[in-house]
């Protein structure tokens, strides 16, 4: 046994057992029994005590939870795309299941050439964003769980809309695909348009399932939306002005309980424990003020799901993440006595909709609130939404002071993005942000 | 080149003289407004005193690089060149019409906005649903692009001003129509000729290129008469010029694609006797196929109200724009759209109708919404038995003799 095994930490060794024994069975019925041993509750308390931090914990514990419900065939499943208003799922008591995200986990298992190589081979070209081959290539290969729904939004992407048509072809199941078409522009009938979009959708989901709409659950799920609403703000307040995270914690990690568990218990566990897990690290660093020496840094888009050193890098060089766009709080609270409407704002106040304005509005939020130094724009292959307006936001950004960095590469695929090249423009631009404080 | 000689393209007809002339091509300051979807309603712009334009990207990408990244839609890039090139000559437009086609073409909208001052710019929202919802939601999206060319012109767009607009265009439409019934049908029609009339009736005054083209059409019919045959009986697209092919040599072929202008493509499939005997794409079908409601004769329904109707608001504007945005959202699918069913049928149709033995399916590089229909269209074809081939090219950058060869290969199977 060598001696690099004998010093990898206990979990570290289980998580990457169970990481082999999936690529190894990679089939949904093998997931359906690991999930299964997995999400009972002496392992999965087991299993939760593995992890560095309190956050870390509750975010995989419920990760798994939501997963277990997906695979268990005990709900109906219903396929979302990124950000759809997952409340409306969670009020109609459907398992969500993020084909997107999931295809981070496909990064993170270590599959993703067998899942781009069999999208591949049903001719998605290379050009196409990796989360949605690889997606794709997932639900032809049968590794995530059978949907019963598929449900998108034309919100910031259009492919996500084009392969959950594709996979309701394959389940033959056409009618119980759903598109939300969200407007351009926020305003008063546009509003409306979207609100009515969401009713008819839920009273359609609901026929199909044999339920009445029951407006109380969907009063319920609002309530809890706005309770994880209310915790993420009072952590993001505090992240404002910390320097030093918990062991292990990754900002970008969390867009599952942000936007899946919108409207779950689990969503507002996960934040209120992060809120007091980071008050307690507030008052550690009020105590020993020079902690605060560190750069900050706003993290635009999405980051590579597979092994990499870019946060070693970071982590060296005493920078950290202020803050990660994805965690930004855009929405107003919800009303609700008029869920419908109240989703559709949501989804209408998101920054990624509409003009590159909106977004840039919220980066310049952001790097005012979370006292920014630079920010750097993971410039995902085959993201068009957020590459296209990559110049804007730098020129925006300059006018404002802060340098940006692009760094071009692929959150999924690995043999698509150099390491090398990655980290030595990293640096170049941790030396200009240095050089700017001299 | 596969063109027979003795008939007269209609760029040649039109420098001969025959018929009225076009203006002066480029872009006059104050007169045009640029538009890039088929889904922009031109009777609008016309309506509003101005000529509709689309902005094909005909200029080579250079300085536009640097506002996109690489992986960019090529189209969209070329587009820019064309506005920065403009620009640069004081000769631009009065205003732009985007469409929320997709993420490239937002993206390109908000560039323009941020680049081009001082270009007034709007963004048609387009649904992608087809529902008495979105066609609700579609009329309130034209009534603002109404309100944002009134801004422009300052002018109020009168109702009879938009119902000729709405005539004129539906004919521009129904003569469009004809010319592919021709394309289809006459020997010496070539792909090339089709496509270069394509780019007119999308640049020129919709008034004028009408009645030229008809022109054009009267010549086809009467000068072209001994090489005029219909498709049933047609021996081979070079009988009459001597170059008889036989009719298994050129078997029908379909083009699926998205905007597809690149004269030196429709050229490789003339050379190689190609015959296109439909063609779904942004310039040929999507653009002037399905004319719907609004004719002449139905002005008796609107003339109790005709006393009323002041301005750009009333009861019968609201039925011209409901049968726009009927039409505009109605007509053969873009892949944006989200029932990609319904594209597949339309496929599905025109292989029954016009005996198809194979599909070419052309995409520019980038275009998520066109790739990502494929892997569906081919799961279909496989089904049907109908070989497909599948070319990704970049606009304005053609591998010539790559393509030709591919398509010679496909060809050869057929």
């Amino acid at each position: 046994m060598s001696r690099a095994y004998l010093n990898m930490g206990i979990s570290e060794k289980i998580k990457d057992d169970l990481k082999n024994k999936i690529q190894r069975n990679l089939d949904r019925a093998y997931i359906t029994r690991v999930l299964k041993i997995l999400g009972t509750r002496p392992i999965l308390s087991a299993y939760g005590s593995t992890f560095a931090s309190e956050s870390d914990k509750i975010l995989n514990i419920a990760s798994i939870k939501s997963l277990k419900n997906a695979y268990s065939g005990r709900y109906p499943v219903a396929y979302g795309s990124l950000f759809l208003p997952y409340e409306m799922i969670h009020a109609l008591g459907l398992a969500p299941f993020l084909p997107e995200v999931m295809a981070g986990f496909t990064g993170g298992l270590g599959i993703t050439d067998k899942t781009l190589k069999e999208a591949a081979s049903k001719w998605y070209t290379p050009d196409l964003c990796t989360f949605h081959r690889s997606a794709a290539g997932a639900v032809e290969l049968e590794i995530f769980p059978k949907p019963n729904f598929l449900l998108c939004a034309n919100l910031a992407c259009d492919a996500a809309q084009k392969t959950f048509y594709i996979d309701a072809v394959k389940y033959n199941i056409k009618d119980n695909y759903y598109l939300l078409e969200v407007p351009f522009t926020k305003d008063k009938t546009g509003i409306e348009y979207l609100a009515n979009q969401i009713q008819n959708i839920c009273e359609d989901i609901a026929k199909k399932t044999g339920k009445k709409l029951d407006m109380d659950k969907f009063s319920k799920t609002i309530s809890l939306s706005n309770q994880f609403r209310h915790w993420a703000i009072k952590l993001n307040s505090i992240r404002k002005k910390l320097y030093n995270y918990p062991e292990n914690f990754n900002g970008l990690n969390f867009i599952l309980p942000f936007h899946g568990l919108a409207g779950t218990e689990d969503a507002v566990k996960v934040y209120r424990s992060m809120y007091f897990e980071f008050k307690k690290l507030l008052e550690v660093q009020d105590a020993a003020p020079k902690n605060k020496s560190k750069k900050r840094l706003l993290w635009l888009h999405l980051k590579p799901y597979y092994k990499n050193r870019i946060f070693n890098v970071l982590e060296e060089n005493n920078y950290i993440l202020g803050f990660e766009e994805i965690n930004y709080v855009y929405w107003p609270e919800l009303d609700t006595a008029r869920p419908f409407e109240s989703l559709a704002v949501k989804m209408l106040s998101h920054p990624l909709n509409g003009s590159i304005d909106n977004r840039i509005c919220a980066i310049q939020n952001m790097v005012k609130d979370y006292n920014i130094d630079g920010a750097i724009l993971f410039s995902h292959w085959g993201c068009r939404h957020s590459n296209g307006g990559a110049r804007i936001i730098k020129d925006s950004l300059n006018k404002s002071g802060v340098p940006l960095l692009i760094l071009d590469g692929d959150c999924l695929n690995k043999n698509n993005s150099s390491e090398g090249q990655m980290l030595t423009r990293l640096q170049g631009f941790i030396e200009i942000i240095n050089s700017s404080y001299k | 080149m596969a063109e027979n000689s003795s008939i007269l393209t209609f760029e040649q007809f039109i420098n001969e003289g025959t018929c009225t002339a076009f203006k002066e091509r480029t872009v006059k300051k104050g007169q045009k407004i640029g538009w890039f979807c088929s889904y922009t309603p031109e009777e609008i712009i016309t309506a509003s005193g101005f000529i509709p334009y689309r902005i094909a990207g005909i200029n080579k990408t250079k300085k536009a690089e640097g506002y996109f990244p690489i992986n960019f839609c090529p189209f969209v890039k070329s587009m820019m060149e064309d506005l920065l090139e403009n620009t640069a000559k004081n000769e631009s437009f009065s205003g732009l019409i985007f469409t929320n086609s997709c993420d490239c073409m937002r993206r390109f909208y908000d560039v323009a906005r941020n680049y081009l001052s001082g270009m007034p710019a709007f963004m048609l929202d387009v649904p992608r649903n087809r529902s008495a919802l979105a066609v609700r939601q579609f009329i309130n999206n034209i009534k603002n692009m109404l309100s944002f060319l009134e801004d422009i012109s300052k002018k109020n767009i009168r109702i009879d001003l938009l119902e000729d607009a709405a005539c004129l265009h539906n004919k521009k439409r129904a003569i469009l129509s004809e010319i592919e019934s021709t394309f289809i049908s006459h020997i010496g029609f070539t792909a090339a000729n089709y496509f270069k009339i394509m780019d007119y009736a999308m640049t020129e005054e919709p008034g004028v290129f009408t009645a030229n083209l008809k022109k054009y059409l009267e010549y086809i019919k009467n000068a072209g008469k001994a090489m005029y045959c219909p498709r049933q009986s047609r021996p081979g697209r070079h009988a009459a010029a001597n170059k008889y092919i036989s009719k298994e040599n050129s078997p029908p072929v379909m083009i699926v694609g998205n905007f597809i202008q690149e004269n030196k493509l429709w050229e490789i499939f003339d050379e190689l006797d190609c015959f296109i005997a439909y063609a779904d794409t942004c310039s040929a079908v999507r653009y002037f196929k399905n004319i719907t409601g609004l004719k002449k004769d139905c002005k008796h329904l609107y003339d109790n109200y005709a006393l009323a109707e002041t301005g750009s608001t009333g009861p019968i504007t609201e039925k011209i724009l409901t049968d726009i945005a009927i039409r505009q959202l109605y007509k053969p699918q873009c892949m944006r759209m989200a029932d990609l069913s319904k594209k597949i049928e339309e496929i599905n149709k025109n292989i029954d109708k016009y005996k198809i033995k194979g599909i070419i399916f052309i995409s520019q590089k980038f275009c998520d919404n066109t790739l990502l229909f494929y892997p569906l269209l081919r799961q279909d074809l496989n089904i049907l038995k109908i070989p497909s081939l599948f070319l990704e090219i970049e606009h304005n950058n053609l591998s010539a003799g790559q393509v030709k060869t591919r398509i010679q290969a496909f060809l050869e199977i057929l």
